[in-house]
């Protein structure tokens, strides 16, 4: 994917019609700025991500976990732990589920089978073994590592420095007995599976969720372990300076180049389609040719280290054991009120995950419009009407804005930015499930 | 953050060379642009440059125009975050060694780790070479044998200051201040009348003041990972090793271009030609640590003191800020 500047414009439009006669449709500007956003929510996207959606969210949210208190936490759990509709919501009223409880509800009723006693008696033997080889392992390692404390003095003494590349020439030296009990561990532990009965892998998923429960339970709150994605919320932290570097930016103007089609995956929380921008009072909508009317105008989006963030459950999750009860390798008690009741797939009871999302530091509009537009755009996105940019709005809705900082700047301009002392999500990007159980059969005739 | 001016096109078949055919002439004397129009042809790929003119001129003096061997991804044209500053970029050269990078003009990585990939090149020539033998070219074997040792040797982490797969660099990233001693200085990129002050403020000289970029390639070494092995494996022909080297898809195409070299943008240096006694006044400041802030037009930066040096009334120095930068990931392209 990709697209022409000066030289090559002309070449993709045309090249872009070749293997869809629907594409060759000249796109209004409104499509078109919406695509432009996705262009920029694309780039930082891990590649390859052609299942999932992307949900830009029409209130942006402080990602309030970076911080790791208590309180922030359940919002994480609130957001990584939703079990999105196709759309996502982070209106609490669409969210009642959470994979947490699902998932509990499901791995507390799983029916782990008898074990037969030759098998039992097999399993024991290559745990034994198993644990004679780690004992091995860990000796092996503390004379390794000892070995290398005194490697790294030395260095130190002679004035070298302690590099990846002396480690790398240390491991090469005496790495190999290491190497060797690693293999054995290896193979004992590839026994070890093969002899473990489904009661003892799929225990281990059970006691994981039962400490995690029993864990939430104690710290008062409530809080599942959930991945917040935060390493990189902590290396965002610092916000850019205006005319500083780390921003992004998308510069919108009365015509644009973009001509590209694009993939379906995209959803924008009720706002997907129509006006990009609506800034008249009661939530009317402005076709983009009347909003941005000549070439010296523009409405300018600036984002702070737009940047992904991976969201999801935390080390209590295990999937295997889930496509195992929906395959019917595990069975649930009689009276689990889920029996019978597919987990993953469009029908089951987690049809989509969250995945991750997309967030900034820090998110900056800035209008340059006519008096009219100007004022209508300065009066609403303070006030009680609210405005809209692409799928986001600003003001409006009771003073939930997270756009506090107002700049007034000379010769017709006026902006808001983003005033949080953490990084924002701007969009939520969702996988949908898929299930390991056999297709239903149609009924007989 | 240089912003992002040209997008080059290479055109795969004759409806795209007549469309930028059709482009250059709309938009420009033909002629004019004749040249580039012919490098097009022989790059070999899609890339997206800067308006750093200074880095875009090493890069080219590099690597040539002649791009088809290689694929150059200018880091501030993707959205990424990628921090090459002492303290965060052991993380960043970590994760640009252990993935590879997706065949398209905006850097994205692929999502699968380089080590797995490989490893499933790997066995994929081990079934070749256990079952049929012949196929392989001669002395693959013996390549193959001494990567999976390679391979095998940093499989595993050992204890904490040990980790799988590790990777070095040169010049060594873990090795304090190496990385700015070691950067080039490029051609002047700015120039203004300004001043330099003693960091209070309190006393100003007027100064010609010219900036210099300053850039260092960084090579990626992987121990574990076997290029004479990927080059050969590149050129086989059976479908289930061509599929590593392959263009697009989601799982297709892992190895087709792996990260060799990062280019980092270190903190610009500067000079600043002087009048009358400022000289005297500046080399007091510096011997007092009070050296110093350097003003251009209404932004002004500071001197790191350790490397002001003087010749006749232009005294040299390399600025505190901003922080250094990711400019580029150079990556290895093989396959058709």
């Amino acid at each position: 994917m990709a697209r022409c500047g000066v030289l090559g414009g002309v070449c993709l439009s045309l090249l872009a019609s070749i293997p869809k006669a629907a594409s060759s449709q000249v796109k209004t500007l409104d499509e078109q700025a919406y695509d432009v956003v996705w262009d920029k929510f694309e780039k930082v996207l891990p590649a390859n991500t052609s299942f999932e959606q992307v949900h830009a969210l029409k209130v942006i949210v402080p990602a309030t976990w970076a911080n790791q208190d208590e309180e922030s936490l359940i919002e994480l759990q609130n957001m990584a732990g939703a079990i999105p509709d196709e759309v996502f919501s982070i209106d609490p009223g669409r969210m009642k589920r959470r994979l947490h409880k699902i998932y509990s509800d499901y791995v507390l009723d799983v029916n782990l089978p008898d074990v037969p006693a030759d098998q039992q008696a097999k399993f024991d033997a290559a745990s034994k073994a198993y644990d004679d080889v780690l004992q091995l392992y860990w000796t092996r390692l503390d004379t390794y590592n000892s070995r290398w404390d005194k490697y790294a003095a030395d260095l130190e003494r002679r004035k070298e420095p302690v590099t990846a590349r002396a480690k790398l020439r240390f491991r090469k030296q005496y790495g190999k007995d290491m190497l060797d009990v690693q293999n054995r561990l290896d193979t004992a532990a590839r026994e070890l599976q093969k002899y473990a009965p489904a009661a003892s892998q799929y225990g281990k998923a059970v006691r994981a969720i039962r400490e995690e429960i029993a864990g939430a339970q104690s710290d008062q709150v409530g809080t599942f372990d959930y991945d917040g994605g935060f390493a990189t919320l902590k290396a965002i932290k610092d916000d850019c300076a205006d005319d500083g570097k780390g921003w992004d930016e998308i510069a919108l103007k009365s015509s644009m180049s973009s001509q590209e089609t694009r993939s379906s995956n995209w959803n924008a929380n009720g706002s997907w389609g129509g006006s990009f921008f609506s800034i008249g009072g009661g939530g009317g909508s402005s076709e983009y040719s009347n909003v941005l009317k000549t070439a010296d105008q523009s409405v300018t989006l600036r984002f702070c280290n737009l940047t992904y963030i991976s969201l999801g459950p935390g080390s209590w999750w295990d999937a295997d054991l889930l496509q195992a009860i929906d395959r019917g390798a595990l069975t649930l008690k009689d009276t689990s009120p889920m029996k019978g009741k597919r987990i993953f797939g469009p029908d089951g009871q987690i049809p989509r995950l969250v995945k991750g999302a997309v967030v900034a530091r820090r998110v900056v509009f800035m209008a340059q419009l006519d008096e009219t537009n100007l004022n209508e755009f300065r009066k609403n996105s303070s006030g009680s009407g609210g405005v809209r940019i692409g799928p986001w709005s600003i003001g409006g809705g009771g003073g939930s804005t997270q756009f506090r900082r107002e700049y007034n700047e000379a010769q017709g301009k006026y902006g808001r930015s983003t005033n949080t002392d953490v990084p924002v999500i701007l969009a939520i990007i969702t996988e949908p499930t898929v299930s390991e159980a056999p297709a239903p059969t149609a009924p007989a005739q | 953050m240089p912003s992002v001016s040209v997008l080059r096109a290479f055109p795969r078949s004759l409806i795209a060379t007549l469309c930028i055919m059709a482009g250059v002439l709309i938009s420009l004397p033909f002629w004019q642009h004749f040249g580039t129009l012919s490098s097009h042809l022989a790059s070999g790929n899609w890339e997206i440059t800067s308006d750093n003119e200074a880095v875009e001129k090493q890069l080219a003096l590099k690597y040539g125009a002649d791009r088809t061997g290689i694929a150059v991804h200018r880091v501030a044209s993707s959205g990424l975050l990628l921090p090459v500053t002492e303290d965060s970029r052991a993380a960043t050269i970590d994760q640009v060694a252990h993935l590879s990078v997706a065949e398209q003009p905006a850097l994205r990585f692929i999502g699968i780790p380089l080590q797995v990939s490989y490893d499933q090149l790997l066995r994929t020539l081990e079934q070749i070479s256990a079952n049929a033998p012949e196929t392989l070219p001669k002395g693959t074997a013996g390549l193959l044998k001494a990567a999976r040792q390679e391979y095998e040797g940093v499989r595993e982490d050992q204890g904490l200051d040990f980790a799988p797969f590790p990777v070095t660099t040169t010049p060594d990233f873990d090795v304090e201040g190496d990385w700015g001693r070691k950067a080039v200085t490029l051609e002047q990129n700015g120039r203004c009348t300004g001043s330099v002050s003693q960091l209070s403020g309190a006393e100003t000289v007027p100064a010609d003041i010219r900036t210099f970029p300053r850039a260092l390639e960084v090579e990626l070494e992987r121990p574990w990972l076997s290029n004479p092995l990927l080059d050969a494996a590149s050129r086989l022909p059976m479908p289930a090793v061509r599929r590593f080297f392959a263009g697009q898809g989601p799982t297709d195409g892992a190895l087709r271009l792996i990260p060799q070299a990062i280019w980092v943008l270190e903190t610009d240096a500067l000079s600043a030609s002087v009048d009358g006694d400022a000289k005297t006044k500046i080399t007091s400041w510096v011997k007092d640590n009070a050296c110093c802030r350097v003003t251009c037009l209404e932004r002004s930066f500071t001197v790191e003191p350790g490397t002001v040096r003087w010749k006749d009334k232009t005294v040299f120095g390399v600025l505190t800020s901003p922080k250094q930068q990711l400019f580029a990931i150079v990556s290895k392209r093989r396959g058709n």
